[in-house]
């Protein structure tokens, strides 16, 4: 395994893939959208110098329940200059002595909510990803290692089979993923659980095997990170908690990236 | 005193991306040189004050509290900034993430380095990985605040809220300019983490050689272009070289000008500029429109990565009968796309 010490920059950029899956109940649905939304945001604002945001990553975001879409791709730049529209927003910051204040914010919108269909084909998106992760590796072999964020219901399920049988399928496709690597290190992963279905009935079965093919980023690599919730992070991925802290989740690894 | 000062970009990045600043004042006979943090916002104007106000300031050193005093001023040509975005109609996403930084306190870092001059006496002050390299009697010393065995991407560095400490500490140096301590360069991180390991191999001296010949910008282009291919970091890249010639007077050989290499760069991209609303409507591209083949391939190129962009999952996932037949489509797009760019052009 590399080091990933390979700085994200304009000129040896990386590659982010979102998978969003979208089987989920219209509230979730806009929930995952949103979150897609203000993580591109995010890392636009991470990467902006006042002119225009650097071009450090190709962001690339799968839309998925029984068939995969493509929602949205590009580079950081055109992505800035291409959103589909703006919505206000407030946003809760600090002031400095302790205190917190309301500022309006624009979200710029590049995803909207998609309709659900029942199915969650973790292993089409996953299938698709490795493509595009593959290829990326191949045409930048020296840049950093592709990173992988899969948000979803945390149960793999379709072609109306068991979940078990889906969950084996999609576990073994993970990790060849995990396995693919340049000279940065292997392609990282991360999961985020929005809402637990109940097609197994116990979500611990879920959530290990989630764990199972997310990366250890604390344990495992050389990225130093300042956070508060060091173990969320140390576990690389966030399981069924509320839309503040999986945002806050998402957003430590950005910084966890973009600024290490 | 011979001065001579270069600066240039990332490669696959242009001039307006350069967040590297230098500044030289003949009358304090000062230099300086300030690295804006990638990781930081709106560093370029922080890097750009930190180093005017050495230079054009005789007395003014940097430390904590001078730097601080910096603070509202940056603030006010930030806001003015963005007030000029407003007043010129600026993209919308570019005013509303300037706003929204300003609003929640994000603020700029830079490294810095400037060296003033009484007679051939010299006094340096450095913070961060930017860096004065000294000939003195036949050795090099690097001067900087970091331990230079740990240059890596968290320099130290100013920051342009007084409420924030920054990191490091100012590091201060004196020296003088004689024949046998012919010459100083000041240099961002690149120049120094490249220097450094040559002056490790022992072979710097051939470096050093390389650095005093450049004349001009073009030399000081092939230079880095060079450098970089045998292991110097891809980065912007600044030089300011101050060489012994027996005369205390400072005498300017060649500067570049950043804001005249932004332009340049400008110009040459933004076409529509270099026509008038006056000419006759019906022109014809190969007469009027005044560019060159690579600017039109330059231009090609930027308008197929959008277009390529939109969708480069279709390219991975079919054959390669469909993959022709897209980029037949895709291609035709990028055509019908610079058609209508030029036909714009040419009713104008």
């Amino acid at each position: 395994m590399g080091l990933y010490q390979k700085y994200w920059s304009s000129s040896s950029p990386g590659l982010i893939i979102i998978c969003g899956n979208s089987n989920l109940d219209s509230l979730c649905s806009e929930n995952v959208a949103n979150l897609i939304n203000r993580v591109i945001n995010e890392i636009l604002m991470i990467n902006f110098d006042g002119d225009a945001p650097k071009n450090r990553c190709f962001i690339s975001v799968i839309g998925y329940n029984h068939n995969m879409k493509e929602l949205c791709s590009g580079w950081l730049k055109d992505l800035d200059e291409n959103p589909l529209r703006y919505e206000t927003l407030k946003k809760k910051t600090p002031d400095g002595t302790g205190g917190i204040y309301e500022i309006e914010v624009k979200q710029p919108v590049w995803v909207e909510p998609t309709t659900q269909d029942g199915a969650t084909n973790m292993l089409g998106v996953l299938s698709l990803a490795k493509d595009l992760a593959s290829q990326w590796i191949s045409d930048n072999p020296d840049g950093p290692a592709p990173v992988i964020i899969n948000i979803s219901d945390g149960v793999p399920y379709y072609n109306g089979k068991d979940p078990r049988l889906c969950m084996q399928e999609t576990l073994a496709l993970a990790k060849e993923i995990m396995n693919i690597s340049n000279t940065d290190g292997n392609v990282l992963f991360f999961n985020v659980c929005l809402k637990t279905i109940d097609l197994l009935q116990k979500d611990d079965i879920a959530e290990s095997f989630l764990c199972e093919f997310s990366s250890k980023i604390l344990k495992e690599t050389n990225i130093n990170v300042e956070i508060e919730e060091k173990i969320n992070l140390s576990d690389g991925f966030i399981y069924n908690d509320n839309i503040n802290k999986i945002e806050k989740f998402l957003f430590t690894i950005l910084y966890a990236i973009f600024a290490h | 005193m011979k001065i001579l000062a270069f600066i240039t970009h990332k490669k696959a990045e242009h001039f307006q991306d350069c967040q590297d600043r230098f500044s030289i004042n003949c009358d304090t006979k000062s230099v300086a040189v300030s690295d804006g943090m990638s990781q930081s916002w709106q560093q370029k104007i922080w890097a750009e004050l930190l180093v005017n106000t050495f230079c054009n300031k005789e007395c003014w050193v940097p430390n904590l509290a001078s730097v601080r005093e910096l603070s509202p001023i940056w603030k006010e040509k930030v806001e003015k900034y963005i007030q000029d975005l407003k007043d010129n109609n600026a993209r919308e996403s570019l005013i509303y993430r300037n706003e929204r930084n300003l609003a929640e306190g994000k603020s700029a870092g830079a490294t810095f380095v400037g060296v003033r001059f009484n007679g051939n006496n010299w006094e340096c002050d450095v913070l961060g990985d930017s860096c004065l390299v000294a000939k003195i009697d036949n050795k090099y010393e690097f001067i900087t605040s970091q331990d230079i065995e740990k240059f890596d991407n968290h320099p130290d560095y100013y920051d342009s809220d007084c409420k924030k400490q920054g990191r490091g500490e100012l590091k201060n140096c004196e020296g003088l300019l004689s024949q046998s301590n012919p010459f100083v360069f000041l240099v961002s991180d690149p120049f120094s983490d490249f220097l450094l390991e040559h002056n490790k191999k022992g072979d710097i001296e051939e470096y050093a050689k390389q650095l005093l010949s450049i004349t001009n910008h073009e030399e000081f282009e092939k230079l880095v272009a060079d450098w970089r291919s045998i292991g110097m970091h891809n980065d912007d890249s600044t030089l300011v070289i101050i060489e012994y010639d027996g005369s205390e007077e400072w005498n300017i050989i060649y500067q570049d000008n950043l804001s005249e290499l932004i332009q340049v760069k400008q110009n040459t991209t933004q076409m529509p500029m270099i026509f008038s609303k006056e000419e006759p409507k019906e022109l014809s591209i190969s007469q009027n429109i005044q560019i060159s083949k690579e600017e039109f391939c330059e231009e090609f190129i930027k308008i197929s990565k959008n277009i390529f962009a939109i969708s480069p999952i279709k390219h991975l996932l079919c054959g390669k009968d469909k993959r022709r037949k897209i980029m037949e489509i895709e291609l035709m797009h990028v055509a019908e796309k610079l058609y209508d760019y030029y036909e714009i052009l040419k009713k104008n």
